[in-house]
């Protein structure tokens, strides 16, 4: 259990002329919440599209699990056990709530190409399990974009949940989303990685959330890791203070 | 293959790639631009081809090379008004719409000039050859190079100099965001279409005294032509030109060799560079 | 109406069909040889509409080359009796063997960029080409075909001929019905809506993809080799790209997201362009006119319903429920 879960190393990514992430280096265990937080531009979606392989590092490693993960294309990466939700709800808009899980539970079943109508009462099962877990088991049969914002990112995580995860990423959960709507997603979410052992990750610019959601904060500026720790130790970091807080308490 | 031999199917080679990049530079435009497939712009090319036959014989033939793309481009400008509920909407939409046109154009074409091929005669400066570094090369051909090369570089530099080829790129970018900043982003886009297809109307000027074509030609021309736009790659307009050129060259070398076969080049060639990058083997590769 | 909507989606689907099966059985009994010869067209059309409404309205692609996998199988059946001298069965069985095999390759290239522009550029591309090699190459005919005696020894009348067709549709319909009910079919909506979610739930989209067209170039094969019969005979009108943009008609037409719109379209469309070309020269520009006039408006066809009204107008973010 003190094997990092996610090891980055000296990661590195050019755009052109631009130095988007420069030389990140870090650790994640088991089981941790860490938020990844930083000024507007400072690399954070980035960060994780280099975690996920949804843009290929310059240079550097990524370790998932003790897997040398670089370079691996996103599909195989998600069946080593990372997945990613997005900033922007992903859903599959025509199809209904029970569909959007269905697909990712088809395929964690392997029954992806198979061509015939399949009696899937155990499918069912599964399905509801997942959408109960987010409270979404009464929309079953809704279509997913008349859904509110609120219930799409739970569709979304419901969706990413399916998957059986060890990490999950989040692009700010919480954006676009009514405060107490946040609150009560982040406590589901912390709810769900202790009980299904789940390491986080999630982006946000909500302090508030940040400070009482994540075990662990990193601070991106500019591309570059600037701080790590608990946050008491971040909230009396200098530099974080100067780069971020605007020097003083949030 | 002589020397002279080589040299003259290379510059047939060239010219035909230019008027064929005509064509397809402005269905390049019309897709980086506005994001809409236009397959009617085969049909474009035919019309100036037929409306010069009637045109050069009023006015001459050097004047129809202004004229009449301005004509097709009038009507262009209707089609696109045409277009305009669709915007936003499935791709497919706009992609059946110009085909539809296509198909009305062609027959169009045969209501008012029938079915019989015709040719143009060339006013006398520019028939017959001209001797460079002792080969002798059909002037027409170099006169086809010559426009169609002032072209492109008007094109270039519209694109690249222009406060509306500014727009342009802007657009292609991020549309919302120039809508936002004021600027009529309909007329922009009716004006970058008529420009589409006056380009490819000017193609059909070009051709009219060189191939006969029947009207039915309007159709299978777009296909003929848009491996070009698979070549040089669907979102790139710079690699029209390049894909254009050897598209060209490989007609003209390959009606040499293979006679029976030569239609098919492009789009066998098309099929190779499919595999060698799906992008369009002038695409400039970029980190992902 | 209400005894109606209280069945499940199922049972009216199967209600539809069997309604629609018997009507043409029906039907066919009173009718003469030339009205069999255009209902073995109509029927085939369905099937071929049928088919390329998987990739089309359900797999979100635009295939503007269908053509080549019906012409394919078209030619290779004749050319596998006619030149082959195999017999009638065998020669069945090896059309669907070597047009799979060569659909497998042309898939390949469409799908290399897994881009719908340039699927839709290549699958047309490659539709010219062959039409146009299809006009040129002396050991399939040329430009006037091979013609032979390619029915099968029990169908070999037009009305035997006629209920052959009838029968296989209907089964190959049966069956595209079916793979609609499929797990893999749903990933394959799932495509159309938003194919990189996809990806990030562990599939390969390209693979996703593939599966989907080589499904449907299967049924668009069959339905090649049923016309070979009809006609007697492989001809590059089977090629071209104006049959390819028919297909497409018909789903537009009908509707591309229902089950039953292609069929729909198929008979609509097959039924103007047999009287159009009596009723006029200028067959094209009607077709082009009637093209025009139904993509402006009929977006999403005859048969509507909900999904499409969804995919078509999309509710807007954060949009209250209906």
């Amino acid at each position: 259990m003190n094997e990092p879960i996610l090891k980055v190393e000296n990661l590195n990514r050019y755009f052109g002329a631009l130095h988007a992430t420069r030389n990140v280096s870090f650790e994640i265990m088991e089981g941790e919440v860490r938020a990844i937080i930083g000024p507007n531009g400072a690399g954070k979606s980035t960060l994780m599209d280099l975690i996920t392989n949804r843009t290929v590092p310059s240079s550097g490693k990524v370790l998932f699990r003790g897997d040398d993960i670089t370079g691996l294309s996103p599909d195989k990466i998600v069946h080593k056990g990372m997945t990613k939700c997005f900033q922007i709800s992903k859903l599959f808009t025509s199809l209904t709530v029970y569909e959007n899980v269905q697909i990712a539970r088809i395929e964690m079943n392997k029954k992806t190409f198979s061509l015939f109508p399949v009696h899937d009462r155990y499918l069912k099962e599964e399905v509801k399990r997942y959408l109960s877990l987010v409270g979404l088991e009464s929309k079953m049969n809704e279509v997913a974009a008349y859904l509110s914002y609120g219930d799409q990112r739970r569709l979304d995580i419901a969706i990413a949940l399916a998957m059986d995860p060890k990490l999950l990423i989040l692009d700010e959960p919480a954006a676009g989303v009514a405060r107490e709507e946040a609150y009560t997603l982040m406590q589901l979410i912390r709810k769900l990685a202790e009980e299904r052992n789940m390491t986080i990750i999630f982006i946000e610019h909500d302090m508030d959330i940040v400070f009482n959601y994540a075990d662990v904060i990193s601070v991106l500026r500019d591309g570059e890791l600037i701080a790590s720790g608990t946050p008491e130790e971040i909230k009396k970091n200098q530099y974080v203070q100067e780069a971020y807080l605007g020097g003083g308490e949030s | 293959m002589t020397v002279s031999f080589f040299f003259q199917t290379l510059i047939s080679g060239i010219s035909n790639g230019m008027v064929s990049y005509l064509m397809i530079a402005g269905v390049s435009l019309i897709i980086s631009g506005m994001s809409m497939v236009n397959f009617g712009q085969g049909a474009f090319y035919v019309l100036g081809t037929y409306l010069t036959y009637t045109i050069a014989a009023k006015i001459g033939f050097v004047p129809s090379l202004i004229l009449v793309p301005i004509l097709v481009a009038g009507i262009g400008y209707f089609v696109e008004k045409a277009t305009r509920p669709l915007f936003g909407k499935d791709m497919l939409y706009i992609m059946l719409l110009t085909y539809g046109v296509a198909y009305m154009l062609c027959d169009i074409i045969v209501m008012f000039w029938g079915y019989s091929i015709r040719l143009l005669s060339l006013p006398a400066f520019l028939n017959g050859g001209v001797k460079i570094v002792g080969i002798k090369f059909p002037v027409y051909y170099i006169f086809e190079i010559v426009i169609s090369g002032i072209t492109a570089f008007a094109f270039w530099l519209m694109i690249n100099k222009t406060k509306l080829g500014m727009l342009t790129r802007a657009i292609i970018s991020d549309r919302p965001m120039v809508a936002n900043l004021g600027v009529n982003v309909n007329q922009m886009f009716s004006v970058l279409f008529m420009i589409g297809i006056g380009i490819a109307g000017l193609g059909g000027v070009l051709n009219a005294p060189v191939t006969g074509m029947s009207p039915k030609e309007g159709l299978s021309i777009f296909g003929n032509v848009m491996p070009i736009l698979c070549i040089g790659g669907l979102r790139n307009m710079d690699g029209c030109l390049p894909a254009a050129l050897l598209v060209g060259l490989v007609n003209a070398f390959g009606a040499v060799y293979l006679p029976q076969y030569y239609n098919v080049l492009p789009a066998a060639l098309m099929v190779i560079c499919m595999f060698i990058n799906p992008k369009g083997i002038f695409t400039r590769r970029e980190g992902r | 109406m209400k005894a109606w909507k209280s069945l499940s989606k199922i049972k009216q689907d199967a209600i539809v069909g069997a309604v629609l099966v018997i009507t043409i059985f029906v039907y066919s009994l009173f009718a003469s040889d030339s009205v069999l010869d255009f209902m073995s067209r109509t029927v085939i059309m369905m099937l071929f509409a049928s088919a390329l409404n998987i990739i089309l309205g359900f797999g979100g692609l635009r295939p503007l080359g269908m053509a080549t996998y019906f012409g394919m199988g078209s030619y290779v059946y004749v050319i596998m009796c006619v030149r082959g001298g195999l017999d009638r069965t065998l020669a069945i069985a090896a059309a669907i063997v070597i047009s799979m095999a060569i659909s497998l390759f042309i898939n390949v290239i469409c799908l290399r960029a897994n881009d719908d522009l340039t699927f839709a550029f290549v699958s047309m591309g490659i539709n010219t080409l062959l039409y146009t090699m299809v006009f040129k190459i002396q050991f399939v005919g040329s430009d006037t075909g091979l013609t032979g005696n390619v029915r099968l020894p029990f169908a070999s009348s037009p009305s035997g001929n006629f209920y052959l067709c009838f029968f296989v549709c209907a089964i190959c319909i049966l069956l595209i019905y079916l793979f609609f009910h499929s797990p893999f079919a749903t990933v394959l909506k799932g495509s159309r809506d938003n194919l990189e979610r996809l990806t990030f739930i562990g599939m390969n989209t390209m693979h996703v993809r593939l599966c989907a067209c080589m499904v449907s170039s299967f049924f668009v094969t069959i339905a090649g080799i049923l016309y070979a019969m009809r006609n007697m005979g492989a001809f590059p009108v089977m090629f071209s790209t104006n049959t390819s943009t028919e297909g497409l008609v018909m789903c537009l037409i009908g509707g591309m997201y229902s089950f039953f719109g292609p069929i729909l379209g198929a008979v609509i469309v097959t039924f103007i362009s047999t009287q159009l070309s009596i009723l006029t020269n200028y067959y094209q520009f009607v077709l082009g006119a009637i093209i025009v006039l139904c993509v402006l408006f009929l977006q999403g066809g005859l048969l509507r319903d909900k999904v499409t009204k969804e995919l078509n107008e999309p509710a807007k973010k954060g949009a209250v429920k209906k």
